[in-house]
């Protein structure tokens, strides 16, 4: 009980871009390796804006920490595939941005690994407006790499 | 910190680095696909290092199989393990051998981080990735052609130098009349160069004709003892680093009379199939080097309507203890657990089928 209430007097409190204020304990804010370095470097009593991160985001990262950390490890699986199962394809890559920029490393762990999955067999011109990528081959330059590997491309060969 | 609280800020895009860390879990062949995304991940794919990465972070293993076809073609075709495994059915894929197939049978030498190595004769070898399509002729070691003589390869990855090594040890008679004796003289062949160098040879005995088997750094051969009258089989190990030799002691057989042995690599580890009359049993060295870890996995008894023609190599453990096994010509599962045997069915190949495992990979073997 006493512990408890240090970690509450201890908690710190992040702002985010959207303006919306979260309070959390040390243990979550410490699996978050940039605000680790933030509170090293500032007053710990001071509000830690984060430009890059917005509310839904953080409360998700806030969730699998605290998530995770309250189940067993046979759970975690399950959990974390619940968890991943919740968000669409869109959602995950504006979350993987901030996890990125938050370094949180069991989620830089995860996420890429469910992200990879779901992108896989989609085509190249999804995957261009998926990740916002300007083709910057010519026409003609892509249509020799698409030749080279024609192969790639086909399904199963049939006898 | 002052642009912090600002709600418009640009759309964010992906840092590359995430970038890489996604396409580092797609497999090699949607991964080829994506070349023409744009230069940036052209160049990100065609990376050794990213290569590397990307062979640590996905393991995607498949059965292959060579074979002729009655037009006496030489095709290889690769079949899923886990989908083997799961369900002991896998569509299968085939795969373009790179030389010209006609009445050839070229031998599997042995897959090392998703390239294989073949013989095509008793000079020239092959490493061919199947899974990007690039392969390499290795030069020709220049040994003589003599009666009886024959050329044994092995191909693995030295962790002390970071490159791939092919070793070619060519075995030769010499002596005449009743004391024939064989001789060997032993080339490495470093990927990226463009010749082979001598080194030092055979400690003892000469290697039975089949491939050397790759296990962390060391390539290993079942030798003839160096006693011509002694059917003794030896264990000689060549560390590709220091590209030394080392006999390796074997498992204590106990009180089985071993008619022959296979020797192989199965889960990372060196292998030995030690062949009984009516049964052979699986032996693993589970510590590289340290004798005493030789363990007794299984006692694989042979099928039934069969002589004792013994189990020709173990390629693979599934993870619920299945055992993958070349019986003569055929493949089974062995299961360990209830002593019952499957056969999968992939055997849409008539004839004889020599298999092989690999991964899938973005090494290059032209580098």
């Amino acid at each position: 009980m006493a512990e408890k209430a240090s970690e509450s007097s201890n908690s710190i409190s992040l702002n985010t871009v959207d303006g919306k204020i979260f309070k959390v304990s040390p243990t979550i804010a410490n699996q978050m390796q940039t605000i680790q370095s933030l509170i090293k470097a500032y007053d710990s009593s001071r509000v830690i804006s984060l430009p890059h991160v917005n509310a839904f985001h953080l409360s998700k990262i806030i969730e699998y920490l605290e998530g995770k950390s309250a189940t067993t490890v046979s759970a975690v699986k399950e959990f974390e595939a619940q968890f991943m199962k919740d968000l669409s394809l869109k959602q995950l890559k504006g979350l993987l941005i901030a996890v990125g920029y938050l370094k949180v490393n069991e989620l830089l762990e995860l996420m890429p690994k469910t992200v990879a999955k779901l992108i896989e067999n989609k085509s190249v011109e999804f995957l261009r407006k998926f990740f916002g990528i300007v083709n910057d081959f010519t026409p003609s330059e892509e249509a020799k790499i698409r030749e080279e590997i024609a192969w790639a491309f086909d399904g199963v060969d049939e006898d | 910190m002052s642009h912090g609280d600002s709600p418009h800020a640009p759309v964010p895009t992906l840092p590359f680095e995430l970038i890489t860390e996604i396409l580092s879990r797609i497999p090699v062949k949607f991964l080829m696909q994506l070349n023409c995304v744009c230069k940036p991940w052209k160049t990100l794919i065609s990376d050794p290092k990213f290569a590397k990465k990307h062979l640590s972070t996905v393991t995607v293993t498949n059965l292959i199989l060579s074979f002729m076809n009655p037009s006496r073609e030489f095709l290889i075709r690769s079949y899923s393990l886990q989908s083997l495994f799961e369900s002991l059915t896998s569509i299968p894929m085939n795969l373009n051998y790179p030389l010209n197939n006609r009445n050839r049978f070229d031998v599997m030498v042995g897959s090392c981080d998703g390239m294989i190595c073949f013989a095509i004769d008793q000079n020239r070898a092959l490493l061919w990735n199947p899974s990007i399509r690039k392969f390499k002729k290795l030069p020709s070691l220049d040994n003589p052609k003599q009666e009886g003589s024959y050329t044994v390869y092995g191909f693995g990855y030295d962790y002390l130098t970071d490159t791939y090594k092919v070793v070619g040890v060519f075995c030769y008679e010499c002596g005449s009349g009743g004391a024939i004796a064989y001789k060997t003289e032993v080339k490495v062949h470093t990927l990226g160069t463009d010749y082979w160098r001598r080194i030092q040879e055979f400690p003892s005995g000469v290697p039975f004709d089949s491939s050397g088997k790759f296990v962390t750094g060391t390539i290993n051969w079942l030798a003839s003892g160096s006693d011509t009258f002694n059917s003794s089989w030896v264990i000689v190990s060549l560390d590709l680093g220091k590209e030394s030799y080392e006999e390796l002691l074997q498992p204590d057989y106990g009180e089985v009379a071993v008619v022959t042995l296979t020797l192989g690599a199965l889960r990372d580890c060196l292998c030995v199939l030690a062949h009984g009359d009516t049964f052979s049993d699986v032996w693993l060295m589970n510590e590289y080097g340290n004798e005493e870890s030789w363990t007794k996995l299984y006692r694989v008894p042979y099928m039934e309507n069969t002589d004792s023609l013994p189990y020709t190599k173990a390629l693979c453990i599934s993870e619920n203890d299945e055992v993958l096994l070349e019986f003569q010509s055929t493949l089974v599962v062995y299961n360990s657990r209830n002593g019952t045997f499957r056969v999968p069915q992939i055997q849409d190949i008539s004839g004889w089928a020599v298999p092989e495992i690999y991964v899938e990979s973005l090494i290059s073997p032209c580098s």
